[in-house]
């Protein structure tokens, strides 16, 4: 069977990929210089309206505008999940080449803290260090960040591992390089096209696992707007105002789906597997 | 092989031990005082102290870790600080709970993911794949707990056909309680197809292209069969090293749907235990977890070999 | 609420097993299990509210949390007040069929102050607070003297407290041969039947009951077990409640302020308020700037329109008061009914008046399902905020919460208190040392001196008195802001008769009856 690569779908997916991202953002960054109503402001007699003209998305439980709120949760949420992303990556890439290239007691040592935090429930790791560092957002970064390094460290250190040994490392050895040089020439770059990949997929395990976290009760503390935490609200009153629940959960289906296609381009461009 | 396996549980028992001493000392350095929460507003020093020292809690941590550990060793996970039950039964009923869901929605989704992610291969770049992947990749991107709202929208309070929220057991009346799992799966069993096709999809791409395959077509091999004994074998591994995964996220992680679905499922007895500062049922909870978690890991690495052939070589 | 009475009555079935309609059985939803059995040792409210059917003390609260009778057919003080004579109703059966003497109730009371009960009313009467009695002596078969080392007005009022279990007067059958608690043999109108751990609790009625002269008060006056099984089951989701409700499964339950604006129209249903013994309102730390300054907790207190904040954050359901005594109290009076008018403009010229330079100022609030507190924080922030305070809500865990409550480490925070019967232990809660005790709010000497003065004054014109002065000492001074009492909202089914929510937050089974 021949089927003919078609790169437009990568090339799709890319464009459509960082569209959505880049509307998002847009929001979120607008949502910090203009709403269209004050996000925290309550309005007890405009309560659970409906969308209509004056507030497009309707209000919750205390008036507030919700299409304000979204604005401003998307800011939040996204920083978080690029925040994350950076804590997890630059750690794990630490933790993976030293485990890597030096191996032995410190390989083993950092299998071991990675095991341990594999085996850990996130929610408790992030109450923990929430409730050490004071309810804020970089309490939600810190635990968020140290429950997904564990992958960048496998990653890293099965790439390391793999080359360490390889032809031409060993032939820049000869060559009289220095493992540093050795390190930064060779090996981190190859490590780069699997971590992009990775960090790609790593933010849309943040933005679903903070929206968890919120959900629950755990993450961002309101009257702060994440759309976690808004969704969480919305179940006191489901049957009333669904709108409450469809327009925040649209928002994190949105940013996950403009993640999701845009890591399927990066994956589809930069995975040497999937290149023919 | 069997050695394998001694040694993988062997080198597991350190981890568990640290995550042990992690767990008491992580829920302990958490501001909130059990005594008092059981107490409420009406707490005084003289009964906050009474009810530390029943419950142990005026002990130094060395002592109250050596105390819980070595009781735990002996089986008895200890007793809830708020309702005074014994929380080992109580962990194996709310576990039951929650096997129950997503066991039936791995089973149902990798049913319906296996084939699709295949098919999508095969066909790799028609219409119909590209709407398979789209339609997946669109699944992947709603939050379980957005799903599980949705689904309840729809069926609980647009249409009316199942029940919002509460619980049956099953073994207390079997239809009813199939009733209220029944959202809950459908959530899951949407939520993970997504993952479970896409990943199917690229591993049987991979190994469409190895050679034996375009062998086993030279000699003239229907292509079902390419399918079915050829390529499905190899390309299982991934994804079953992914059910795994899923299964031990699940397990432990499906606090969210319990909590849309208001299940009485193990998340919410450990989001409750935290929430109220339970000690003892926060560890053990989180102790049950973690060995699930690598038993079930130990168990995948097991029958992974058996799907991949270059692992087996190794 | 249209919505979920689509749900086929078929699906609630399971829950409450066969039978739910049955003529002689009331079903009663319970959001949390029982805590054990034993009165007054290991307890919450949902324990004490159970308790309170199946055992009776000597003394009880009547509706208006003043003391009243029970056991005791009537009591008299001595003179130099340190001397209870209490005189039995004769003719009183335990659930064994015995039948109650003096020897009993002094049995009871050394169960009770024995260590070993951990009963968690001992140090109330042991000498650890100002309280100790020193001695209880059965006259005859149907007298009982209690000693007190002093006179204390509190002594009634802390033998009627239902979560000391009333002090039950309970039967030596309740433990078994090692002295261990068994079940409560006690004189209330129900039995413990049955109690299925976190599914339910199976009462029966004793037929044996011999129910006082007076109509039904509080926990005293007439009492009739009227109802052949009382089945109160422990469902933790508010919302299967509702489902329950709707389909007929469950007759009698308390409910969400939320829950109530959903079963509004529900037919079938009907739903009663009754304002209780809890009361809400926002906590000041008064020992930091800004808010050391009685001028600008004042200014935060006429910024809050406390008619808007108690409507707002209870769907209309509350009745505002800046009192700490409840509305529904015999002590709450002309004088409670003043506190704070609504004046932003008043506050934002106290505001400037002490200097307050839009510091920040942090409301805590939990989301617990069962209390407002932030519906009331995020309601008062708004309208300090339109006062000109730069207010602030940090939501926390309620343990964390409870946590700073309990070290004093906040600014302001929306709290709610548990319910006190008596005026003297309403402002205890609050008034106290904060060098010694830092969760007590207002740290007065005079208040403490007034409180003082309550515990130990009989008389009811001169503790009157006492209370107002309070009122307006604590109106002046602003350590806290009271903004309303909690509200017991019950829907029930109306085929029930008879009930109906109180003061107090637990339902009252007896004297209710169902008809066809």
């Amino acid at each position: 069977m021949t089927t003919k690569p078609r790169f437009a779908l990568p090339a799709l997916n890319a464009l459509l990929g960082s569209a959505m991202i880049g509307t998002l953002v847009l929001a979120a960054l607008a949502g910090l210089l203009w709403t269209p109503f004050d996000p925290l402001a309550i309005d007890i007699l405009g309560k659970l309206q409906a969308p209509g003209a004056q507030h497009w998305l309707g209000t919750d439980e205390f008036g507030r505008d919700v299409m304000s709120r979204l604005m401003n949760a998307a800011f939040t949420t996204l920083s978080i999940a690029v925040l994350t992303v950076l804590a997890a990556t630059l750690t794990g890439v630490c933790l993976g080449i030293l485990s890597g290239y030096l191996g032995g007691v410190v390989d083993r040592a950092v299998m071991m803290i990675t095991n341990t935090l594999l085996a850990f429930p996130g929610i408790l790791l992030a109450l923990g260090l929430l409730s050490v560092l004071g309810n804020s957002r970089y309490g939600i970064v810190l635990a968020l960040g140290l429950a997904y390094c564990p992958s960048v460290v496998r990653i890293v250190r099965s790439t390391v591992r793999s080359l360490r040994e390889s032809d031409y490392v060993e032939a820049s050895r000869v060559m009289g390089h220095s493992e540093g040089f050795i390190l930064l020439r060779h090996i981190l770059p190859n490590c780069l096209a699997p971590l992009i990949v990775l960090a790609t997929s790593m933010l849309g395990w943040v933005i679903i696992s903070e929206s968890a976290l919120s959900f629950l009760g755990l993450g961002v503390p309101p009257p702060e707007p994440t759309w976690g935490n808004m969704l969480a609200a919305s179940r006191d009153n489901l049957s009333d105002a669904a709108w409450l629940a469809i327009f925040p959960g649209l928002c994190i289906s949105f940013a996950l789906l403009g993640v999701n296609l845009l890591g399927d381009a990066l994956r589809d461009l930069l995975d040497p597997r999937m290149q023919r | 092989m069997f050695l394998h396996l001694v040694r993988r549980i062997g080198s597991s028992i350190p981890t568990l031990i640290l995550v042990s001493v992690l767990i008491f000392l992580l829920i302990r350095l958490v501001p909130g005082d059990p005594a008092q929460l059981l107490l409420g507003d009406l707490a005084t020093e003289q009964s906050l102290a009474r009810v530390r020292q029943q419950m142990g809690l005026d002990l130094s941590y060395p002592q109250q870790y050596l105390i819980w550990i070595s009781q735990v060793l002996q089986g008895d996970f200890g007793h809830s600080i708020q309702t005074g039950q014994a929380i080992a039964p109580m962990i194996i009923q709310r576990f039951g709970v929650t096997l129950s869901i997503v066991l039936v929605a791995i089973v149902i989704a990798s049913l319906i993911a296996i084939p699709i992610g295949m098919i999508a291969a095969w066909k790799q770049n028609s219409r119909l794949d590209v709407g398979l992947v789209t339609l997946a990749t669109l699944l992947l991107s709603i939050p379980s707990f957005w799903m599980g709202l949705l689904l309840l929208l729809l069926f609980g309070l647009q249409l009316g056909w199942l029940p919002v929220v509460g619980y049956v057991s099953l073994r207390e009346d079997f239809h009813t309680g199939l009733l209220y799992l029944i959202m809950p799966i459908i959530t899951l069993v949407l939520v993970e197809s997504g993952t479970l096709v896409r990943m199917m999809r690229s591993s049987t791409l991979e190994v469409l292209r190895l050679d034996y395959i375009s062998h086993a077509r030279a000699k003239g091999v229907g292509e079902a069969m390419v399918l079915a004994r050829h390529a499905f074998p190899n390309a299982f591994g991934p994804t079953l090293t992914l059910m795994g995964i899923m299964l031990g996220n699940l397990l432990s992680g499906i606090a969210v749907v319990e909590t849309v679905f208001t299940l009485p499922g193990l998340g919410r007895l450990l989001v409750d235990g935290i929430y109220a500062r339970d000690y003892p049922v926060v560890q053990g909870c989180m102790l049950f977890i973690a060995s699930l978690y690598i038993v079930v890991n130990i168990g995948i690495d097991a029958i992974h070999p058996l799907f991949d052939p270059r692992v087996k070589d190794a | 609420m249209k919505l979920l009475a689509c749900i086929p009555l078929l699906l609630l079935c399971g829950l409450t097993s066969a039978g739910a309609a049955a003529n002689d059985t009331i079903t009663v939803a319970m959001n949390a299990d029982i805590r054990s059995t034993q009165p007054g040792v290991n307890r919450d409210g949902n324990t004490d509210g159970v308790m309170m059917h199946i055992v009776e003390g000597l003394v009880g609260y009547r509706e208006d949390g003043s003391v009243g009778p029970m056991l005791a057919q009537s009591y008299e003080v001595s003179d130099d007040g340190r001397t209870y004579t209490f005189h039995l109703r004769q003719g009183v059966r335990f659930h064994n069929g015995e039948t109650m003497t003096a020897e009993h109730v002094v049995w009871s009371w050394n169960r009770w102050m024995d260590p070993d009960t951990q009963w968690r009313c001992v140090s109330d009467f042991d000498g650890s607070s100002d309280l100790q009695v020193t001695e209880v002596t059965a006259v005859d078969d149907h007298t009982v003297t209690m000693t007190l080392a002093s006179p204390s007005a509190l002594f009634l009022a802390n033998m009627a407290r239902p979560d000391c279990g009333a002090v039950a007067v309970i039967h030596p059958d309740s433990l078994d041969e090692n002295g261990a608690w068994r079940e409560p043999v006690g004189t209330g109108p129900y039995k413990l039947e049955q109690w299925n751990h976190n599914r339910s609790i199976i009462l029966t009625r004793f037929a044996d009951y011999t129910s006082r002269e007076e109509p039904m008060d509080g926990y005293v006056g007439g009492k009739e077990p009227r109802i052949g099984t009382v089945r109160i089951l422990v469902i933790p989701d508010p919302a299967t409640v509702v489902a329950g409700l709707q389909a007929g499964n469950i007759d009698v339950a308390p409910i969400s302020a939320t829950d109530a604006r959903a079963l509004r129209n529900a037919s079938g249903i009907k739903i009663d308020t009754a304002d209780n013994g809890l009361r809400n309102g926002l906590l000041i730390q008064t020992n930091a700037p800004p808010l050391d300054d009685p001028r600008v907790r004042r200014a935060v207190a006429l910024a809050i329109d406390t008619e808007q904040v108690a409507l707002g954050s209870s769907e209309g359901m509350a009745t505002p008061s800046n009192s700490n005594v409840p509305i529904s109290s015999a002590w709450y009076g002309e004088v409670q009914r003043t506190g704070y008018e609504y004046d932003p403009q008043a506050a934002r010229e106290l505001l400037a008046e002490a200097g307050y330079n839009n510091e920040p100022i942090e409301i805590i609030a939990n989301q617990r399902p069962k209390v407002p507190s932030y519906d009331v924080a995020i309601i008062a922030q708004s309208m300090m905020q339109a006062a000109g305070i730069n207010a602030r809500v940090n939501t926390m865990e309620w343990a964390t919460q409870l946590d700073r409550y309990s070290s004093g480490r906040y600014q302001m925070m929306s709290f709610t208190y548990s319910a006190r019967f008596d005026p003297a232990l309403m402002f205890e809660q609050i008034t106290g040392d904060k060098t010694q005790e830092p969760r007590k709010v207002w740290d007065d000497p005079r208040a403490q001196e007034l409180i003082q003065a309550l515990s130990l004054t009989e008389d009811t014109g001169q503790r009157q008195a006492l209370v107002d002065e309070l009122h307006t000492l604590m109106i002046e001074q602003t350590p806290l802001i009271f903004l309303f009492p909690g509200v017991s909202i019950a829907a029930y089914r109306d085929r029930v008769e008879g009930f109906a929510p109180w003061f107090g937050e637990s339902p009252r089974l007896w004297n209710v009856s169902i008809t066809q």
